[in-house]
């Protein structure tokens, strides 16, 4: 069942219901918020995602990196088409935490040795993720199979994990620009099947095992995601 | 591309047709309804199809004469539930138009397996007039992804049309023998002729399916009132999926009638956006290696206050408020109001990350105090070493560690801050209040608008008031005579919707406290409903680790002028005099698989001594639907139509439509009547609902939202 869809029926009924018009409480869903949601829905179902012109991004590119000393990322969401510079915010341990740049709207994802962990504040988030066996065998660059492991919220608030049997196939070596960066990497394919479908992610591993650049997909909500490493 | 598997059970039928086909062993899923609202592909007759759980859909139903507004919820994944109203023109002698209320259930006995049908047994109108009674045992057998066969065996109207045999007697229907409903007569339960019905559903494509009967209904009551004919007993229909949440279907009847059909439907499982769409919270700070040694900062004048205010405004961004702060060298304890998450466990959550980031490294040990109401509600406990270690773990990791603790056995709690009390609440908006199944006009309803405060004295005192003013609505046109043989404590409900003036809905003073470990107290005094005015009194233990709470709850009630100014009114009604005292025992219980049972027992406000049985399914999201069943001494008889207070509830969180974090929700009680046996006092912040969020078999319940 569409979300949107859903909500346009349901909405009429219980907003109608528990509508507040104006209040100084922390409970500030009010009538207008609810339609402003509804307006917002059916605009969206309309409106077609737009490729963001390649200069703007690669001078936003150019200005990120002159304006900040640490690490800097470049993340792409296939489905919304959407593009953004990432700064790391924070560390705990192998995990690095990326905000964007630029903006203060906090919407953030999670990093283990460049490979998403998860994400916040996109919608459908991927709560966290197992990847072990997956960094084992990227540094390895030898062809194998490992599993990796995603969990979402579903939509009563259940954490549902997704287990993947994925298979490593390391490809041709490749020339990475990105950034600051230029240099060379293997390109490692993976096919993942999980008990309901499947999907294809791709690497980029450089000589010394680091991954610069990752393709995965996020979860059915989020999609697939781009993320590369800037510096 | 993967498809969740919450999308496919939703859509079993859809993606059998239309995307790659997905075969499990028990597909027999249907998003369909049947002309009762039932689960079911077929026109009158039933399958032993199911709904994907959880579903709720709202059947309307319409051929020359006959409406059937039907609501059905798939209560368990083999037990659904159905409540209808119906009504036929010219049916009963004396009725221009004849309304019914009903209820079915049917339940899933055994599973389709690749050879052997899905076998369900089912009752229709178990506990109404009985008009449209019967019951069946049905099997339903899928041939392919697209056609399912079915066939079965009915009593009662099940068994009317080309009996093949008889069980036992079955009382015959008669308008004279209706009563005053509401009964269960067991004793006719597949008793009485029986007949074969059968049927086939075909999906012609992921929008169209085709269906046709052989019914075996022969609608004798219609017959019999010359409103319809039946020439044949075959049915078939036509459904156009329009969209995900709605079916429309055309159907033709006994080879005289063309019906139409619509299927409205929502799954409460599946939220608009799954894990919300509310912003990222802060991560975790960790800190640096040894640093945790560092008690240098406990020297410094000042720093106290400094840490407090940063923690004040880092919760507060969080939508969160800080009522008090405890800090010692290793540990710091702070109490927190949360009025914006819905998921407790977010939170917890987001008040740890602020914790993490605004304590100096020393503390170890972190402490949140849920507070309701101005009174504590629970302690949960967390070492700041997990919560750095787990921040990018399965939060069942997370969970494991955290500890409850009642607030009173955990020992202190931080006193409030200078500022956090007295504090004044304040909301406008609109209200809409309904009255259905009025046999004049089954739908009334007035707009209005409303104004709510709510004073917080501290230490549990709260004042509230509500006042409402009518802007247009027809309630007041309500004319039944009221027949009542009992004290009239709810049936003079239109003589409270005539006033045009501003009403006050409610004016309370209400103390909540806690009497001891585990137990809990509330009094509220005042103007306490739009009924009546008195004094309410309870008690509740509820162990903050606990699945079971018991209460009790004694009342003191004087009813209020119609008016709903200030005045009270005689308690002396036609029916008898009105009694003062009222109050009831409760138990409570979270029955797991996402249940929840409430008993409650006592003398009820007409002065009867009985019982309220009531069954909720609760989803993790808040979202609940349920149903209770009230018996108390009164009679039938003195009851009235319908026998004894009965109804369905259902709550939607706010949350759950619009992908943000509120605690807002929407409730509303569906009775099929409303007299004056088994009714009770309607207090806010009754103690149970008002404490059980913050404890751990709820919070659990939606932990995984703990990291959101």
């Amino acid at each position: 069942m569409s979300g949107n869809r859903v909500r346009l029926l349901a909405v009429g009924l219980i907003a109608a219901l528990v509508a507040t018009g104006c209040t100084n409480t922390r409970q500030d869903v009010n009538v207008l918020s609810v339609a402003q949601t509804l307006i917002d829905a059916r605009k969206s179902e309309r409106q077609e995602a737009t490729e963001i012109d390649e200069r703007i991004v690669q001078a936003q590119v150019k200005k990120a990196l002159q304006s900040e000393r640490g690490p800097l990322a470049l993340i792409r969401f296939e489905k919304t088409k959407s593009v953004a510079i990432l700064r790391q915010i924070e560390t705990n341990g192998a995990y690095r935490t990326w905000s964007t740049w630029g903006t203060i709207e906090r919407r953030s994802i999670s990093t283990r040795d460049g490979v998403i962990t998860a994400t916040r504040g996109l919608g459908s988030d991927l709560m966290s993720s197992e990847i072990s066996g997956l960094l084992h065998m990227l540094t390895r660059l030898e062809d194998g199979i490992a599993q990796q492991t995603l969990r979402h919220l579903d939509g009563e608030n259940i954490i549902a994990e997704t287990v993947a049997d994925c298979a490593f196939t390391p490809d041709r070596r490749e020339t990475f620009t990105s950034g600051d960066l230029r240099l060379h990497a293997t390109r490692i394919d993976v096919f993942c099947k999980t008990e309901e479908g499947s999907f294809s992610n791709v690497y980029l591993v450089n000589g010394s095992g680091r991954i610069v650049m990752s393709r995965q997909w996020l979860g059915d909500g989020i999609g697939y995601a781009t993320i590369k490493a800037l510096r | 591309m993967i498809r969740k598997r919450k999308v496919i059970g939703a859509i079993a039928i859809c993606a059998a047709a239309a995307g790659p086909v997905v075969v499990f062993a028990d597909t027999l899923k249907t998003t369909l309804t049947n002309n009762y609202g039932n689960p079911g592909a077929l026109i009158d007759m039933p399958t032993a199809e199911s709904a994907p759980d959880g579903q709720l859909s709202t059947t309307v139903m319409h051929f020359d004469g006959f409406t059937k507004t039907t609501l059905s919820f798939q209560i368990t994944d083999r037990l659904s539930g159905s409540f209808r109203y119906a009504a036929t023109r010219g049916l009963a002698p004396g009725f221009d138009v004849f309304y019914d209320r009903s209820f079915d259930l049917k339940f899933r006995v055994f599973n389709e397996t690749d050879w052997t049908p899905a076998v369900s047994v089912g009752l229709r109108d178990f506990i109404g007039t009985g008009i449209l009674a019967g019951e069946y045992v049905v099997a339903t057998k899928s041939v392919g992804p697209r056609l399912r066969l079915t066939g079965g065996v009915g009593w009662g109207r099940l068994g009317s049309y080309a009996s093949d045999g008889s069980i036992g007697t079955r009382t015959p229907f008669s308008f004279a023998g209706v009563g005053t409903g509401g009964n269960l007569n067991v004793d006719d339960w597949f008793q009485g002729d029986y007949a074969f019905f059968g049927g086939a559903s075909y999906q012609i494509s992921d929008k169209f399916s085709l269906s046709a009967e052989y019914s075996s209904d022969n609608y004798d009551i219609a017959q019999n009132a010359n409103i319809t004919t039946r020439r044949s007993p075959w049915n078939v229909a036509l459904d156009y999926q329009l969209r995900d949440d709605i079916t429309l279907r055309a159907f033709g009847q006994h080879g005289e009638e063309i019906g139409a059909l619509v299927t409205f439907s929502l799954n409460p499982r599946n939220a608009t956006v799954p894990g919300g769409t509310e912003l990222a919270p802060l991560p975790v700070a960790v800190r640096p290696a040894g640093s945790a040694q560092d008690l240098g900062w406990t020297t410094q004048p000042g720093s106290t206050e400094r840490i407090t205010a940063g923690v004040d405004t880092s919760l507060d961004q969080a939508g969160l408020d800080l009522e008090g702060i405890k800090l010692d060298g290793r540990s710091a304890h702070v109490s927190i109001r949360n009025d914006r998450y819905d998921a407790t466990s977010e939170a917890l959550g987001r008040t740890l990350r602020s914790l993490s980031r605004e304590l100096p490294a020393s503390v170890e040990e972190l402490h949140v105090t849920l507070i309701r109401n101005g009174i504590p509600a629970s302690t949960m406990s967390f070492s700041r070493t997990d919560l750095e270690r787990l921040e990018h773990a399965p939060a069942r990791e997370a969970l494991a560690v955290a500890r409850f603790t009642d607030t009173l056995r955990f020992g202190d709690y931080p006193d409030p801050r200078a500022g956090i009390y007295p504090r004044f609440e304040w909301s406008v908006g609109p209200y809409l209040r309904t009255s259905l199944f009025d046999p004049d006009n089954p739908i009334r309803a007035d707009l209005g608008a409303r104004a709510r405060g709510k004073y917080h004295l501290g230490s549990g005192w709260v004042v509230s008031g509500s006042v409402g003013q009518k802007i247009v609505g027809n309630l007041d046109e309500v004319t039944r005579p009221n027949n009542s043989q009992l004290p009239r404590v709810r049936s003079d409900v239109s003589r409270y919707n005539r006033t045009d003036e501003p009403f006050l809905e409610n004016l309370t003073v209400a103390k909540f406290g806690r009497l001891g470990p585990d137990v809990y107290g509330r009094v509220t005094g005042g103007y306490l409903e739009r009924m009546y005015a008195g004094v309410s009194g309870e008690v509740l233990w509820k162990p903050v680790n606990s699945r079971f709470a018991l209460g009790a709850e004694v009342n003191y009630a004087q009813p209020r002028d119609f008016d709903q100014q200030f005045g009270l009114r005689s308690r002396s009604t036609p029916g008898g005099t009105i009694p003062e005292f009222s109050g009831h025992v409760s138990a409570y219980y979270e029955i797991g698989n996402g249940f929840h049972g409430q008993v409650d027992a006592g003398r009820y406000l007409a002065g009867d001594w009985g019982g309220t049985l009531t069954l909720d399914r609760e989803f993790a999201n808040g979202w609940k639907v349920g149903a209770f069943a009230t018996f108390t001494d009164a009679s039938a008889q003195q009851f009235g139509e319908g026998s004894f207070d009965k109804g369905i509830r259902i709550t939607v969180p706010l949350s759950w439509i619009l992908g943000q974090p509120t605690t807002q929700k929407a409730e509303a009680t569906l009775r099929p009547l409303t007299r004056d046996g088994g009714q009770r006092l309607e207090v806010d912040e009754r103690l149970y609902e008002t404490i059980r969020g913050s404890h751990q078999p709820d919070i659990a319940k939606s932990w995984g939202k703990y990291w959101r």
